[in-house]
Order: C-alpha cells, then sequence, then structure tokens
C-alpha cells in the first residue's frame, strides 16, 4: 500500500476568484453549487513497485454546496500515456483507495465516484499554464501578480491542508470549462497552481 | 513633510471572504463594496509629531471594486490624540503629507469632514475594532486545525496600500452605520495587516 507522488498541479472551479471553499466551510459557492477540477502533472512517482513518474491525472467533481459539506460527485481521468499498472495505481490513490490523506479527504468530501475515464491529460506550464483533459476539460491560467510582480499566494487555508498543499499561486481560469456529459457543465474564473509531495 | 508609522490594520468590509476588489479588477458580491480599516499606529512620528500609539479609522465606499475609486470616504480620529496628532494623522490619511497615502489620494473623490470618536482596535489573537456607535466587530481568524494562520499575500490592490500579507478573518456581525455613509453590515471578508508607511 506503500505510495509516493510529486509534482505541481493546477486546480479551477465554477466560483468567483477566490473559490470560498479553500478559505473553510462558512463560505457559501457563488452560485450555490460547485464544480470543479484538478490536474496533477506527477514528476516522480512510485506505488508499489509501478512508476509514475511522468504520468497525469485529472479529477473533476461537483457539489451541491461547499466543498466542506461533502456529497460531491466525482471522477478520474488517466492520461492515455499510462500502461495498465499505471493506470490502476493511479486510479487507486486518486481515489483515496490506497490511504493517505486522500482516502480521509474524499472520503469525506465525495459520495459517488463516477468510472475513470483514460483520456488525453495534457498539463502545459509556462506563463500561462493550460490544461486540457480529452473532449471534456480545456482551461488556461492567467497567474495574478502584484505591481512588482511578485506572485499572489494564499497560505494556510483550511481545504489546503485537507490537500497537503503548503502554498498555492492564484490564477485566474476566466474562459476555462468544463463539461462531462455526466456532471454539471460549469466555466472557470477562480484558478490556483501548486506543487505537491504527497505518500503514505 | 517627513513621517513614518508601523502598526495594525484591522479590516472588514461588505464583501464576503475573500473580498474580491483586493485581487481586482472584480465585482464585489453586493455589487458595490463599503470597508472599514481600521489603523493601530504602534509607533509613528509626523515633523517632530509623536504619533505612538494613535488610533484612526477609515470609511471607504466604492460603487463598484476599488479600481473603480472610492466616492465617498470618511477618517475617524481618536478621542485620545492631542490637536498636534489629529492634525498630522488627517494630513497624512487624506494624501497630503505623500506616500502611500499621497498614492491614492487620486482614488478617493470626496472626503467627508473628519470625525473624533472614541476607538478601540485589537489585532491580537481576537480582532475587534469599535468607532464610537458608529462602526463595531470581532473578527475570527482564519486557522488550519493545526493553528496556522491562512494568509493572502502579494494581492494587487493590497498593494496600493502598502501592504504585503492579509491575515484572513472572518468579519460576519461587524457593521459600519455613519449617517453621511452607506450602511453596511460585514459579508464575512476580515483581515488583520501590518503596515510600515513613510512620506
Amino acid at each position: 500500500m506503500a505510495w509516493k507522488v510529486s509534482g505541481q498541479s493546477v486546480e479551477l472551479c465554477s466560483c468567483k476568484m477566490l473559490c470560498p471553499c479553500w478559505l473553510g466551510p462558512d463560505g457559501e459557492p457563488d452560485k450555490g453549487w460547485c464544480g470543479g477540477a484538478f490536474a496533477f502533472d506527477i514528476r516522480e512517482g512510485n506505488s508499489d513497485g509501478v512508476d509514475l513518474g511522468g504520468s497525469s491525472v485529472a479529477f473533476a467533481a461537483e457539489w451541491p454546496g461547499n466543498f466542506f459539506g461533502g456529497n460531491g460527485t466525482a471522477r478520474l481521468y488517466i492520461d492515455e500515456g499510462a500502461g495498465a499498472d499505471q493506470r490502476r495505481e493511479l486510479e487507486a490513490i486518486f481515489s483515496g483507495k490506497k490511504g493517505g490523506h486522500l482516502e480521509g479527504l474524499f472520503g469525506a468530501v465525495i459520495t459517488k465516484w463516477l468510472p475513470a475515464q483514460v483520456t488525453k491529460v495534457d498539463i502545459q506550464w509556462g506563463d500561462n499554464p493550460s490544461v486540457t483533459v480529452g473532449s471534456v476539460g480545456q482551461a488556461r491560467l492567467q497567474p495574478m501578480k502584484d505591481p512588482a510582480g511578485r506572485p499572489t499566494k494564499v497560505q494556510a487555508a483550511a481545504a489546503q491542508a485537507g490537500f497537503q498543499i503548503d502554498s498555492m499561486d492564484l490564477a485566474s481560469s476566466k474562459g476555462s470549462r468544463w463539461s462531462d456529459p455526466d456532471m454539471r457543465a460549469w466555466e472557470g474564473d477562480s484558478g490556483t497552481l501548486h506543487r505537491f509531495n504527497w505518500s503514505t | 513633510m517627513a513621517w513614518r508609522m508601523t502598526g495594525k490594520i484591522v479590516e472588514a468590509c461588505s464583501c464576503k471572504m475573500v473580498c474580491r476588489c483586493t485581487l481586482g479588477p472584480a465585482e464585489p458580491d453586493m455589487g458595490w463594496c463599503s470597508a472599514g480599516q481600521l489603523m493601530l499606529i504602534e509607533r509613528g512620528n509626523s515633523d517632530g509629531v509623536d504619533l505612538s500609539g494613535t488610533k484612526a479609522a477609515l470609511a471607504l465606499q466604492l460603487p463598484g471594486d476599488f479600481l473603480g475609486g472610492v466616492e465617498l470616504a470618511r477618517l475617524y480620529i481618536d478621542e485620545a490624540t492631542s490637536s498636534d496628532q489629529r492634525r498630522e494623522l488627517e494630513a497624512i490619511f487624506t494624501g497630503q503629507k505623500g506616500g502611500v497615502w499621497g498614492g491614492l489620494r487620486d482614488a478617493i473623490a470626496r472626503w467627508l469632514p473628519t470625525e473624533v470618536a472614541s476607538i478601540e482596535i485589537e489585532a491580537g489573537e481576537k480582532p475587534s475594532f469599535r468607532v464610537g456607535r458608529i462602526a463595531e466587530g470581532r473578527l475570527e481568524r482564519l486557522k488550519t486545525e493545526q493553528g496556522r494562520q491562512a494568509t493572502l499575500e502579494n494581492a494587487p490592490v493590497a498593494a496600493a496600500f502598502g501592504v504585503e500579507t492579509l491575515e484572513l478573518a472572518r468579519s460576519d456581525g461587524a457593521r459600519w452605520e455613519d449617517p453621511d455613509l452607506r450602511r453596511w453590515q460585514a459579508g464575512g471578508f476580515g483581515a488583520v495587516e501590518a503596515f510600515d508607511w513613510s512620506g
């Protein structure tokens, strides 16, 4: 059951910048509900002997209210470049079935998992990070900065602790969209960029 | 014209957490935004006048987000200050003595006459404020279960106020009821911020 993954990730959702769910259970999402997605670019990783370096996986979910209220519906999208062993391990890790903090987190906020899909998951970095998940999700983010060019950051927000993300840079996801036919379609505004280093 | 002040701001506004105006351009939750900034000046001096331990408050009324400008503002100065201190504080905060407040001068269309009132500000673990009978609020700091303070850093609009880090704190229940300004209750956004201003 041992696994370790590290890399960079992108998150976006249907709320205006900044999604109030990041800051705790007291905030109401702008639309009353929240549709969100995470994309993970795994630079290094291993799960029970299976190398996960260079793989990509995305997660999308919808919640009827604030993220902390739970009752979410979610799906994983695993990059088609992954081998069968990698797909099995990535699905187990990112759905919380292989323990670690994701087990507790997703156990608390996701009630229904839709079947995982294998599709193209492409994550590009640089000045304007982008994520493409098959024909379902297309996102392009505009990192936010102060007049001196320093990245706008949030640290120690409640949901960051749940994801074990120390610091996140804010990035507008305006113009992005997510339209999985089995979930509510939404367009982005709030967005964040992070590094992760997770293990059991 | 030389002045310098260091201390803490306790802030609340009519927006939900996080006030989108700090990240502007953005649409405030109410369409408009009203904000209160309470300034606890721990150390300060302006042209030889000691400002240490003084307190001031600022009410801002905005028709939209901050980048759209402030239509109306009022400064409140604590009644415990001397006439010299009041003169210097009013000159600084209305932008007449330069520095960060001088830079904000063009963003504020109209100032109501300054008022002298009893001002209480607590910027520690349990932030709170009171401005006479006009405004009061108690803030709840946002922290993780491990006790880490949630912060917003390098927000584009906060930079205009010379603020780098906002320690986020919910302001539910706070109110501001100046008869010459739009009355408002906090939407939830609040923060405690350190400042080091000079001009």
